[in-house]
């Protein structure tokens, strides 16, 4: 396995994600209530609004009802609801420890099986051999190497880390994106695999945009950033204008919804404004919010145009500055139910792909909470036994 | 980002933890921090008391060094801990004389030692040499009277003064959230605290050795305890009975101080050796557990040289180390100890009132974040 982070960072996105979507036929200690296969094929295909096919959601919603049994076979475990802990849900389960937890007990089982992973190793590119033997070229710690093998699997995520590639879709406004995961996400083997032939799957529209703290570092904010509960308060741009008004409760959907919002505002930049009030009930924010009547922390980061906004004028604000936070996106390659790419004229024997790379042939437009993890977990087992056979055949 | 002041830093890494809540499930300091909407500086400290340092959400979080964010739960929590032994501890001057280094606390046993035997030996020699008996017994050497001095007013010492500590720290920490306490309360809470329930209650499937810490400290506590009850059974043997020490190895006394003794030195050595994850930016006390050995010991070595001619000085280097184990007992690493157990009755207290519907008024757990 050959991974461009450095081991403490190894995963991608995955370290930060924590529930997956998973059909179950009776409760079970994770999950309460039942979830049928059926339903979740549906759920997939009705959010994609018909754009993906029945056969794929079936595969991805037969193949997560595993999920529990090959996780606790590899020494990660989901988290029981009996401590309560954790909200009520029918549909996704939780990891015990969250996304990086998972990621451990997965690293360890790999090393148990005898699998090595290269850190610090970005492969540059891919080489298609004509007799089956695959080549790829790999910077490992600034050294240039070439290992072959019969069988690749692509499994390298989105492009959500390559500015330049996301400007082709949003322009400029990319530039003002933070990158809520992994900074290694370029989308370079993506990218290759098109130019190879490849056919593509979903549309650059297909990304999961959510309100973050302007605040946030440029990547792997992760989680604490993500700024909730817009609908308790009023969203301003830079210029001091309400933004969007009239939604209703605060649902998980929403967060995509402001996030777009946001990325079509002046300078990507916009200010939630709430009552004071709202810090009694609800956790302190990982950054906490500018409280207007601090002349200091007002002038400095705040400007003038929300300052003088009414409701930061009462004095009874506190403001939180927002920006984009982009989790993946989704437009990637599209695959036959064994995982493999789809060529234009040529195929290539022993090519596989799995995980985000691969998320167009499951969600389009909206995206379902959990279904990241999900994919990643159902067409990697699909796509690594594949390649197995394929390289011992 | 991680601020020098404990409680800051405490409290960023706590409000880190809630805003993400990834490691609700994994021990109690998660379960019940989750309900706080903010931290004052008593609740903080209450949640510092409750961790065991072992490590599991430090492996798990994302945001641990080095990422930016450096959040380190059990470290920032462990230095806090470590702040609150100085601030809680009675009399403040001697605390902050001991506090000046980490071994602090072992310095002042060594000396002990070092006195006791540089006082006692001269000032016993004579009496050894006019008994006349290869193996003289301890009371020839030392009178009754001395030794109960020699142990009694240090473990006095150490009784009044951490009384001191642990009454404001219970003032600060527990006395409003534990209202009434009733037996079933306090003796739930007093199970979990001699089984050691949240020690590594974990079942994440980590490596061992948060279980077999609790093991060792078991054997650190009960070995302690044995001890303890041998000094009581010896007094009683002394005072009731009228039986004088030493006493046969298949005594009361002697079995359960033999046993203790032993139990002491393996809890000790595994205690230090299973720790698998250090934290090299934090000045911790380190005194108590050679301290402790060193009692035990040199309390083994006088059961199994007691006939011999170096008996005289083992005496002398075991009284040392009592008393100044003693002495420095109410500053440093033992406070965890009793602090430990108020944070618990807290958190049994906590427990107990959301148990009961409705809720408190505290965060509701739909604040749960996943994508
Ligand atoms: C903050 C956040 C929270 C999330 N929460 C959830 C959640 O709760 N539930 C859920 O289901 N999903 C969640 N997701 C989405 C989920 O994390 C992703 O869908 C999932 O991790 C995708 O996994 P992946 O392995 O396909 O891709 P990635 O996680 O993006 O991993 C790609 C990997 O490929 C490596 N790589 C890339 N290019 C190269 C190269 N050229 N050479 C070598 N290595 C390379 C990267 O270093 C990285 O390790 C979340 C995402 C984010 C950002
Ligand atoms: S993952 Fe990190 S920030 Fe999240 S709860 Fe665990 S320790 Fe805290
Ligand atoms: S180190 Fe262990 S006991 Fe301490 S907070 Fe983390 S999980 Fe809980």
């Amino acid at each position: 396995m050959i991974e461009a982070s450095p081991k403490d960072f190894r995963g991608g996105n995955t370290r930060h994600a924590r529930n997956c979507r998973l059909a179950h036929s009776q409760e079970s200690s994770f999950v309460r209530a039942h979830y049928p296969i059926s339903e979740f094929a549906t759920d997939l295909l009705s959010a994609a609004n018909g754009r993906i096919s029945q056969e794929m959601a079936n595969i991805l919603a037969a193949g997560s009802a595993e999920i529990p049994a090959w996780l606790s076979a590899h020494g990660a475990l989901l988290q029981p609801w009996a401590g309560g802990q954790i909200p009520w849900s029918r549909k996704t389960a939780f990891f015990l420890g969250g996304g990086k937890t998972l990621l451990n007990a997965l690293y360890a089982a790999a090393r148990k099986a005898g699998i090595d992973v290269i850190y610090d190793s970005e492969v540059l590119s891919l080489h298609f051999g004509n007799s089956a033997l695959h080549e790829v070229t790999v910077d490992h710690d600034s050294q240039i190497e070439r290992i072959a093998s019969r069988s690749i699997v692509a499994c390298s995520g989105g492009y959500q880390a390559n500015v330049g590639r996301l400007r082709e879709y949003w322009g400029h406004a990319a530039d003002n994106f933070i990158v809520r995961g992994s900074r290694y996400a370029t989308g370079r083997i993506l990218a290759q695999l098109w130019s190879a032939g490849a056919e593509p799957a979903g549309d650059p529209a297909d990304c999961h945009l959510v309100p973050v703290d302007a605040r946030s570092p440029q990547f792997d904010g992760g989680i604490v950033t993500r700024v909730d509960g817009l609908a308790d308060g009023v969203v301003l741009d830079g210029f001091g204008r309400q933004l969007y008004s009239g939604l209703p409760a605060d649902t998980p959907r929403q967060f995509s919804i402001w996030g777009r919002v946001i990325a079509a505002s002046p300078g990507q930049c916009a200010y939630l404004v709430q009552n004071r009030d709202v810090l009694a009930s609800r956790h302190a924010s990982f950054f906490p919010p500018i409280d207007t009547a601090s002349a200091a922390a007002a002038t400095s980061l705040i400007p003038a145009g929300i300052r003088q906004s009414d409701i930061v004028r009462t004095g009874t604000g506190i403001v939180t500055p927002l920006r984009p936070g982009i989790s993946f996106t989704g437009l990637g390659l599209k695959v036959d139910p064994l995982a493999r790419p789809i060529w234009r004229s040529v195929g290539r024997a022993g090519i596989f792909a799995a995980g985000m790379i691969i998320a167009g042939n499951f969600f389009r437009g909206k995206y379902l909470s959990g279904l990241g993890t999900t994919i990643g977990i159902v067409l990697g087992r699909i796509a690594g036994r594949e390649a197995a056979q394929y390289a011992l055949s | 980002m991680p601020s020098a002041d404990p409680f800051d830093a405490a409290r960023h890494v706590m409000t880190a933890c809630n805003a993400c809540g990834y490691c609700r499930g994994y021990c109690q300091v998660f379960n019940l921090s989750h309900h706080y909407a903010s931290f004052t500086e008593n609740d903080l400290s209450y949640l510092a008391s409750l961790c065991y340092d072992c490590g599991a959400c430090l492996d798990a979080c994302q945001y641990a060094p080095p990422h930016a964010f450096e959040i380190d739960v059990p470290g920032s929590l462990k230095a806090l801990r470590q702040h609150t032994y100085r601030i809680y501890a009675r009399p403040r001057v001697v605390a902050r004389f001991l506090g000046q280094s980490r071994y602090g606390g072992l310095i002042l046993v060594l000396s002990v030692m070092l006195l006791s035997a540089s006082f006692l030996l001269p000032a016993v020699s004579p009496r050894i040499s006019s008994s006349g008996a290869v193996a003289p017994a301890f009371y020839d050497i030392v009178s009754w009277q001395t030794m109960v001095l020699i142990g009694g007013l240090p473990a006095m010492w150490s009784f009044v003064a951490a009384m001191g500590s642990v009454a404001s720290f219970w003032r600060d920490i527990a006395a409003d959230s534990v209202k009434r306490p009733n037996l079933a309360l306090i003796l739930g809470t007093l199970r979990d605290i001699l089984t050691w329930r949240h020690f590594g209650a974990l079942s994440h499937g980590c490596t061992g050795s948060a279980r077999w810490r609790k093991y060792f400290h078991w054997s650190l506590f009960y070995g302690c305890m044995s001890c303890f009850a041998s000094t009581l059974i010896a007094t009683i043997y002394h005072h009731a009975l009228g039986e004088i020490a030493p006493y046969p190895y298949l005594s009361l006394p002697v079995i359960l101080g033999a046993v203790g003794g032993g139990a002491v030195v393996l809890g000790t050595i595994g205690m230090a050796t299973t720790q698998d994850h250090t934290h090299p930016g934090i000045k911790t006390d380190q005194s108590l557990l050679p301290s402790l050995s060193l009692v035990a010991a040199t309390g083994l070595l006088l059961l199994l040289l007691r006939e011999s001619r170096s008996m005289t000085l083992l005496l002398t280097l075991h009284l040392g180390a009592v008393a100044g184990f003693f002495l420095s007992l109410p500053y440093g690493h033992f406070l965890h100890g009793p602090f430990r157990g108020i944070a618990m009755l807290r958190a049994a207290a906590e427990n107990r009132l959301r148990a009961v519907p409705p809720a408190s008024a505290t965060v509701s757990s739909k604040s749960v974040s996943a994508d």
